[in-house]
């Protein structure tokens, strides 16, 4: 087998920034091969990809490039980025910017344009790679109509089309919903079939197994590269790096169990031929949620559309919200999850039925009085940020609502403090990080001291380490008297941190109930494309009650002293 | 006008035209305040905020992008027609004076292509070049859709100047807010994508700023100059921009 | 968010290369220049609204109905004080109205509803990508129809985008509905600098992608979709040519169509 990419210590410091994005990385990977790399956000994945196609160092002038790359013996970079395209197919995690087409065929076609093949060899490979996407009956949609999914599947394929020996792709399913993930990993499958050499950052603990190498990645060194397995099992190591370990495994490690077992079943397998615990019924889950009229919010039959469209996106809504819950509400890309959460503080209001706050219809509260009661964080902070130092963003709410300076200055204060973010009044919230970012905007919506709190999807682009730390501090806000509903993909984030979930599919609740009882039902989350995490797939199998990897590893070991001492 | 040509073979200032295209036209579309001034020719242009900004930032990708997000403006908003002509010229000027004009307008030019709020020399080449290229984009557009029998010289050229006057003045607050995040952290200051080592000043820019400068202060006095019709004045102003901008 | 006045529909319009109904729709402009006349300016009005209604556009128009008769009340009250002409009907202090002024501002009025129809036939008919595809073969420089068609894409994820700033700035107390406009200008900063911002963040990845996909401004590439000018796209060309030489010859040689000389 020959060598496909080889990477002999590269080392590139970005124009403006002290420290090396990537430092002393070497690797070869072998034709055909597949390789993972996981990593902390800013640990040099994304650079190390760009290095493969001559983006580093061509796009960023002034940086410091030392060492080499090859792809099939040719250094990368001695060609431009666009003589690179024919060998290396990058891409990218944020579909809407790979797509420069208004139908499918014609993105198919964009690349093979630019390289100025002949239109009848173009029309051959656009029917050669349609099928492949499953995207056939779609070659003349307009790309805009495509799901998440479906265009990041596009992107691929436009990518593969150009026929490259080499298949890049930089977190492809980061911002996708569980079903679009599924799509863009089994499209990657079927690469790995063809024997196309595809290296892949992703986050997930699952998409290593199987692989033939795994890179970790850790302020821009590799610390760990070969064989998947041996590093899935290193918990520590994996930590180390921002990734969160296969739940499985750390649940062996706290049972004190023999064995890594990466997978559910495998998990299954070893634990019933070494007997290691006895599974038991299930405990009947409490289904119903609802004896209570003190609801805070309500919504009552509630229907939307949007103004000139035939369907509706909500139908017949109905839920009750108390004081002091975490809820999470959850649910594929179009499944109404935004749409209702937006009713909630009458960014949209209701076709027919009633979102009601405190009893009181949304329609009859005034935006601003609304802006006290529920605060809402959208998903792209950089949607709202606009003001030149963070404590000018965090106190913007303040103002517009009039109050006066000294509760602008102990609010701002306050809300600072909850998000972590003392000492950064003065900066500029542009230049901080994603995740940063992502705190301004919920400091900005916390210092006005809304009786809710709702985000949409809190956690998108952030690594597990910061993800944690999101949910951490969400978890004590609620601690402290908020009301906290996230909308979120992340299927251990509801399991760990909300008490209550509500299920959406085609703008209806599929489901709404305790936690517990929501995840105990894996059959009916399969109708909304939603899978339990490994850990709660594994608790449900056993018959156990907990949903975390502690609390599952408690459990079991209560069941064992039982048994000693009956 | 060689770097408005030579941009055309840098992929990242191409894409810089479509961005900035995009924004503009999106302004123009989603900031609509219902205002029409002229119904399908002017109205209260909250996206007048992104011209100086643009073209300080962006130099000619700015300036493309602004020619060709008023297009696209007209394209989606049913309005394209020949008056769209003279609208792509007059928002490419809105972009084009900005970054050529910046080191030129000598006495109130600045002496490097940077923008620095503590620099008094910034904010005369700022609010100078705010009132020329407003100006003279109200001049030509001005006279074309007079020309065109769309609206008579003397109304439109007044509302699009003092509209584009004011956008730009309040606009100066969005520059301050996104100038070290684009230079430095994107690294999207068009100098420096371009590569461009500071250019001195010269005599030729300084004639064309002055032909652009004069031509379109005298469009605006169009009517009030005794003894000159205003067919006269426009007409002899919009030479005198043409001129002056080919030459800078 | 869709945004195109393209309508799919299946017309002998929408079957024409788009070069056709480019020059086409310039032909109808130049025509329309031709006349000041109400009289005439009604008649190229009717057969530009007859070919309209040929290409199915009656829905794009009728969403245009206000801008359209806006148009047209603006003209006729607008011009009569900005031109002269001989023959007096009142006159109140330095305000005088001429019989021709006001004919004047009536076809003025016919004409620009007339560019607007016709702007729309071209939309409503083409497909933004064939407009493009038309341009490229009219010999507009690729990089050039590459931006040009780009931000046509980028616009309507944009103007989401400033639906979405809108949302989160009014969420957070904004508001956004005071009437003064010099203050609603300012309100607009908390909206302008996000939609930069997000924006313009784009910008690196957009160029890193394309580049990726083998985009290399001025070398040589393919067009998949060659627009073809078959034998009916000349045939109509030829009509309109000269309909546009028949119009021209009434204006210049024979005086015809003009209440107003010395105006186009």
């Amino acid at each position: 087998m020959g060598v496909s990419i080889s990477i002999k210590s590269l080392s590139f410091t970005y124009h403006n920034s002290k420290q090396p994005a990537i430092k002393d990385i070497n690797g070869e990977i072998k034709d055909g091969e597949f390789v993972v790399i996981m990593g902390h956000g800013g640990a040099g994945k994304s650079t190390l990809c760009y290095a493969t196609n001559g983006i580093v160092p061509r796009f960023y002038r002034g940086g410091e490039y030392r060492g080499n790359v090859y792809i099939a013996d040719r250094s990368v970079r001695e060609f431009s980025i666009s003589e690179m395209a024919k060998t290396v197919g990058l891409v990218f995690q944020d579909f809407e910017a790979q797509l420069f087409s208004t139908n499918v065929e014609l993105e198919i076609a964009f690349g093979l344009e630019n390289i100025g093949l002949p239109r009848d060899e173009i029309s051959r490979r656009i029917d050669r790679y349609i099928d492949f996407l499953d995207l056939k009956g779609k070659r003349l949609s307009d790309t805009s109509i495509l799901s998440g999914g479906q265009k990041q599947r596009l992107a691929i394929g436009a990518v593969i089309a150009m026929e490259p020996s080499v298949v890049v792709m930089d977190e492809p399913t980061s911002d996708l919903d569980p079903l679009g993930r599924a799509g863009v990993l089994s499209l990657a499958g079927l690469l790995r079939e063809r024997k196309r050499t595809l290296v892949m950052v992703d986050y997930d603990p699952d998409t290593p197994v199987g692989a033939d190498q795994l890179w970790l990645m850790k302020d821009g060194e590799i610390i760990g590269q070969g064989r998947p397995e041996k590093y899935l099992s290193d918990e520590k190591l994996l930590l180390s790096c921002g990734v969160m370990p296969p739940q499985t495994v750390s649940l062996f490690n706290r049972m004190g169990w023999e064995g890594s077992p990466l997978t559910v079943e495998a998990a299954k397998d070893l634990i019933e031929k070494g007997n290691l615990v006895k599974r038991r019924n299930q405990r009947k889950q409490k289904d119903s949620y609802f004896n209570s009229n003190n609801f805070f919010i309500e919504a009552r039959g509630v229907y939307f559309r949007y103004p000139n469209s035939g369907n509706d996106v909500l139908r017949d809504i109905n839920f009750g919200i108390k004081k002091g819950e975490f809820i999470a509400i959850l649910g594929q890309n179009g499944s109404g999850k935004t749409t209702i959460a937006k009713h909630l503080n009458r960014l949209l209001a209701p076709t027919s039925g009633d979102i009601l706050i405190d009893g009181k219809p949304t329609t009859r509260y005034r935006h601003n009085e609304l802006a006290r009661l529920v605060g809402y964080v959208f998903q792209n902070p950089d949607y709202q940020i606009f003001a030149s130092t963070v404590q000018e963003e965090v106190g913007f709410g303040l103002k517009t609502l009039g109050e006066d300076h000294k509760t602008i200055k102990r609010n701002v204060a306050e809300a600072l403090a909850v998000t972590g973010l003392e000492g950064y009044e003065h900066r500029s919230p542009f230049v901080l990080t994603k995740g940063e970012r992502q705190r301004v905007a919920v400091a900005s919506v916390l210092s006005v001291k809304p009786e809710v709190i709702i985000l949409d999807e809190p956690t998108t682009g952030l690594d597990y380490q910061h993800q944690r730390d999101s949910l951490e501090m969400l978890k004590d806000l609620n601690r402290k008297g908020h009301t906290v509903i996230i909308i979120t993909h992340s299927m251990w984030i509801a399991e760990e941190y909300a008490h209550r979930c509500i299920v959406m599919k085609d703008g209806k609740v599929l489901d709404d109930g305790e936690t517990r009882s929501v995840f105990a039902h894996e059959q009916r989350l399969s109708q909304a494309s939603l899978i339990p995490s490994p850990i709660v797939r594994l608790s449900n199998w056993l018959g156990a009650d907990a949903m975390t990897v502690e609390g599952l590893a408690e459990e079991l070991k209560s069941y064992e002293s039982l048994t000693v001492s009956g | 006008m060689r770097y408005a040509i030579k941009m055309w073979s840098n992929t990242r200032m191409i894409v810089l035209v479509a961005v900035s295209a995009a924004i503009y036209a999106a302004a123009l579309i989603a900031f609509k305040t219902a205002i029409p001034l002229i119904p399908g020719v002017t109205e209260v242009r909250v996206a007048g905020i992104f011209l100086m900004t643009f073209g300080i930032l962006f130099g000619p990708a700015g300036a493309w992008g602004l020619a060709i997000g008023n297009l696209i403006g007209d394209i989606f908003g049913g309005t394209l027609g020949p008056a769209s002509i003279a609208g792509f010229f007059g928002n490419f000027l809105l972009g084009y004076l900005p970054y050529t004009m910046w080191l030129n307008f000598f006495p109130f030019s600045e002496k490097s292509y940077e923008w620095n709020v503590k620099n008094p020399k910034s904010w005369s080449a700022y609010i100078s070049i705010t009132i020329i290229s407003s100006c003279s984009c109200a001049v030509l557009i001005g006279l074309a859709v007079d020309i065109l029998g769309i609206v008579p010289y003397e109304v439109v050229s007044r509302i699009i100047a003092l509209n584009n006057i004011v956008g730009n003045l309040i606009g100066v607050v969005l520059l301050i807010a996104v100038y070290e995040l684009t230079k430095n952290q994107l690294g999207l200051l068009w100098t420096d994508i371009m590569g461009i080592r500071q250019d001195g000043l010269s005599m030729r820019g300084i004639m064309g700023s002055w032909l652009v400068a004069i031509g379109s202060i005298a469009g605006m006095l169009a009517g009030f100059i005794p003894g000159l019709s205003v067919n006269l004045v426009s007409w002899s102003s919009v030479i005198f921009i043409v001129v002056g901008s080919l030459i800078l | 968010m869709n945004l195109s006045l393209y309508q799919d529909k299946d017309t002998w319009l929408h079957n024409i290369d788009p070069r056709t109904k480019l020059v086409g729709v310039a032909i109808i402009f130049i025509i329309c220049l031709c006349f000041n006349n109400p009289i005439y300016m009604a008649v190229v009005a009717l057969c530009v609204f007859f070919i309209a209604l040929s290409a199915r556009a009656q829905k794009a128009l009728w969403t245009l109905r206000y801008i359209l008769l806006l148009l047209v009340i603006f003209s006729v009250l607008l011009w009569p004080f900005f031109t002269v002409g001989k023959t007096p009907l009142w006159s109140w202090r330095f305000l005088r109205l001429t019989k021709e002024s006001l004919f004047y501002g009536i076809a003025m009025g016919i004409r620009l509803s007339t560019f607007v129809i016709a702007g729309l036939i071209l939309l409503s008919t083409t497909k933004n990508e064939d407009i493009t595809n038309g341009l490229i073969k009219m010999k507009i420089p690729y990089p050039l129809a590459f931006a040009f068609s780009t931000a046509l894409r980028l616009v309507p994820t944009f103007v989401g985008a400033g639906a979405t700033i809108v949302q989160a700035q009014v969420s957070r107390g904004l508001d956004l509905e005071s009437r003064n406009i010099i203050s609603r200008f300012g309100k607009f900063i908390p909206l302008a600098v996000p939609m930069f911002i997000s924006a313009i963040r784009y910008t690196n990845l957009l160029s890193m992608a394309l580049e990726s996909r083998g985009f290399s401004p001025g070398s040589p590439r393919t067009l998949y979709y060659e627009p073809v000018m078959k034998r009916r796209d000349w045939l109509i060309l030829s009509f309109m040519i000269i309909v546009l030489i028949a119009c021209l010859y009434m204006r210049i040689f024979l005086n015809l169509g003009v209440v107003m000389s010395g105006r186009l």
